[in-house]
């Protein structure tokens, strides 16, 4: 008798197990949770963003920005300081068309992708950081494991960037494994084993039913700077009209 | 008195916003500018050293997505070598022609560089007083910008206000339309007492999206000053006279987007110069109509290492040295023209050092005389609000090339925004 339910429970285990496996997730499928997680139809956010380098200098800057469809529109308006007040950086299609907007001259320039590897201010976050698109198109994913982090359990994946993807060599992202917010990404150059940096997702918050980490830290590891960037405010809730994405209307 | 009257009802109309909206927003700002500048002048024989401070006063009230009013004051100071005499930089055989220095001295002042009042209808933009305009995709020359004096050391400074009126309108697919017409008259350029306001200045442009490319056609035509030195040393014009409006009409296009991840941008038109004056006359001196051009690239590597190329075609230019004539150099001494040569090339590097602080080297040369300007910057963002930038202008050349007499200069610039 005993032996029989020994029996019973091992065959229970082994189809327990084997389901379990069935319900691991491949990294495709966590991306494009992930992609889930991100997507929304339209925010207005009005971000801190604030720069240290390794001496110690800060710089403060404020920004107030519209972005609609995940990222594929954005346009941020630099509110403080004074130096870059009314800057404007208008990006289109995921951040592969970028104008700038100088108050100072009145120009609007037109520039061109390769743009987006450059750092925005003097932050650590560039151009095609900021850039919106899903994450299951910019790059293919290998899951590499599970770990905690920060005490959050999370998915490890390795990401090669898709031709559509960003500058990177490749990045590792930790994935919360019941929120699909992204609690950290190593940064790495083609060929290098170490991270050049390193960002850190914070705070996430419930907001008008999307998740968004509320403090932001990339950590360079190159220059030992960091730049923080902590959502003050953001709305998913107020429609944006169309034509403040046009690059014409910048000087306005 | 058209010029009045078109001013006017602008600003009437702009006047009458707070009819249409409550809301309205009084933003104050600007900067005070130090600079100070050594100057190595050969013709003198000496280094001299000015100071120029510069204060900016933005006062702007915006009516929501209505419309705006915006002014800038700007107030200028100088000290120490204040006179700037061209014949210092032109060659010493051309310069000894002159019997007396062709110079003037920087004096004090306090001018409106921009008044404006803005009226956004929808998709139209209603804009009319003293306000920039700017046209071209080039970042050291702007061929196709007949408005406007570049300068290729500091081509990212901003400019004077025109007095002006510009209708923009949008169109599908960010496309834009526009007219601008400009009197001609600015701060610079008080008045034009040859041309009746008629003969005022215009532009049409057509601006569409093709792809990632950006692509504008542009009919321009505007009078510009011709002076006539070297008729004025021989005795064959008076020198009361010496001042002719040539007529300067344009057909081009400008473009701006990417092959193979490598930014390119370029614009280009053909000239077609008259006089408005003497419709029978022949143009004076080597003025005819002509072609220019410019062809860039730039790249960002993953070092953040950015370069930027340019090559700009003069149709006016000369190929040979020999060639230049005294109305050339004296045109491009005062900023008139851009080149005295036919072939010019800009090649431009920038790296940022730390986060807040950027090292530049500019090389421009000019393909026909070989003679060649190193222009070194470094930027440096001391503060939330405060800028500081350093740089110089290293000639190197024959003494009859485009650089003639001009010597080295060193100059730093402190900027405070508030």
């Amino acid at each position: 008798m005993k032996l029989r339910i020994l029996l019973v429970i091992l065959i229970n285990l082994f189809f327990l197990s084997k389901l379990l496996v069935a319900q691991e997730m491949t990294a495709l499928e966590i991306l494009k949770k992930v992609d889930e997680v991100e997507k929304y139809d339209h925010a207005i956010m009005e971000m801190e963003q604030v720069i240290t380098t390794s001496g110690g200098d800060k710089r403060l800057l404020k920004i107030k920005s519209w972005s609609v469809n995940t990222g594929d529109k954005q346009l941020a308006v630099y509110t403080y300081p004074k130096r870059v007040k009314g800057v404007k950086i208008l990006m289109l299609n995921d951040g592969d068309d970028i104008w700038s907007y100088s108050p100072r001259t009145r120009r609007i320039r037109h520039l061109a992708s390769h743009a987006k590897k450059q750092k925005v201010m003097g932050s650590d976050f560039t151009y095609e950081d900021m850039g919106g698109g899903k994450m299951s198109e910019k790059y293919t994913g290998k899951l590499k494991g599970e770990e905690t982090f920060e005490d959050v359990s999370c998915y490890v994946l390795e990401m090669i960037p898709t031709p559509k993807g960003p500058s990177y060599g490749r990045i590792v992202g930790w994935i919360g494994k019941h929120d699909f917010v992204a609690r950290k990404i190593d940064y790495y150059n083609k060929g290098d084993k170490k991270p050049f940096k390193t960002l850190f997702l914070r705070d996430v918050q419930n907001r008008d039913g999307h998740l968004v980490p509320m403090e932001m830290v990339m950590k360079n590891h190159e220059d030992d700077g960091t730049t923080e960037n902590l959502t003050l405010n953001i709305d998913f809730k107020t429609p944006i009209q169309a034509s403040r994405f046009k690059s014409n209307r910048l000087n306005r | 008195m058209k010029k009045v009257l078109i001013i006017s009802l602008g600003m009437i109309a702009l006047i009458s916003f707070p009819v249409f909206s409550q809301e309205s927003e009084l933003e104050f700002g600007g900067y005070l500018e130090d600079t100070l500048s050594s100057e190595r002048n050969i013709a003198l024989d000496k280094t001299v050293v000015s100071n120029q401070t510069r204060i900016r006063l933005n006062i702007k009230n915006s009516y929501g997505d209505r419309g705006d009013l915006s002014v800038a004051i700007v107030g200028t100071r100088y000290s120490g070598y204040k006179t700037i005499n061209l014949c210092d930089y032109l060659p010493e055989e051309e310069a000894s022609r002159f019997p007396t220095a062709v110079s003037y001295d920087k004096t004090d002042d306090i001018w409106f560089q921009e008044a404006y009042g803005s009226l956004y209808l929808g998709q139209t933009t209603l804009r009319a007083g003293r306000q920039k305009y700017y046209t071209g995709t080039g970042y050291a020359w702007n061929p196709t910008d007949l408005f406007n004096w570049k300068d290729v050391f500091d081509p990212a400074y901003e400019i004077e206000g025109l007095d002006s009126v510009l209708f923009a309108r949008s169109l599908p697919g960010d496309s834009l339309v526009s007219l601008y017409y400009s009197f001609g008259t600015s701060h610079d350029r008080p008045q034009r007492d040859y041309v009746e306001s008629e003969d005022g200045d215009y532009q049409f442009k057509l601006k569409t999206h093709l792809f990632s490319w950006e692509i504008t056609l542009q009919h321009s035509d505007v009078i510009k000053e011709y002076v006539d030195y070297e008729g004025v040393l021989n005795g064959t014009v008076d020198p009361t006279a010496m001042t002719s409006p040539i007529r300067w009409k344009l057909n081009a296009l400008e473009v701006s987007g990417e092959l193979a991840g490598i930014g390119i941008h370029a614009e280009g038109g053909e000239y077609t110069l008259s006089r408005p004056d003497d419709k029978d006359g022949d143009l004076p001196g080597k003025l005819e109509s002509h072609t220019k051009y410019l062809v860039g690239a730039d790249y960002t590597f993953e070092n953040g290492v950015f370069v930027i190329l340019e090559y700009y075609h003069e149709g006016l230019g000369e190929t040979n040295l020999e060639d230049y004539s005294l109305n050339q150099r004296m045109a491009y001494y005062s900023g008139e023209r851009d080149s005295l040569g036919k072939d010019n090339y800009y090649l431009g590097t920038s790296f940022p050092v730390t986060d807040f602080s950027t090292l530049a080297l500019y090389v421009i040369t000019n393909g026909n005389d070989g003679s060649t300007i190193l222009n070194p910057w470094f930027t440096w963002i001391a503060d939330d609000d405060i800028s500081l930038y350093l740089s110089a202008q290293i000639p190197d050349g024959e003494e009859e090339s485009a650089i003639g007499r001009s010597g080295s200069v060193l100059f730093g610039r402190l900027v405070f925004n508030f």
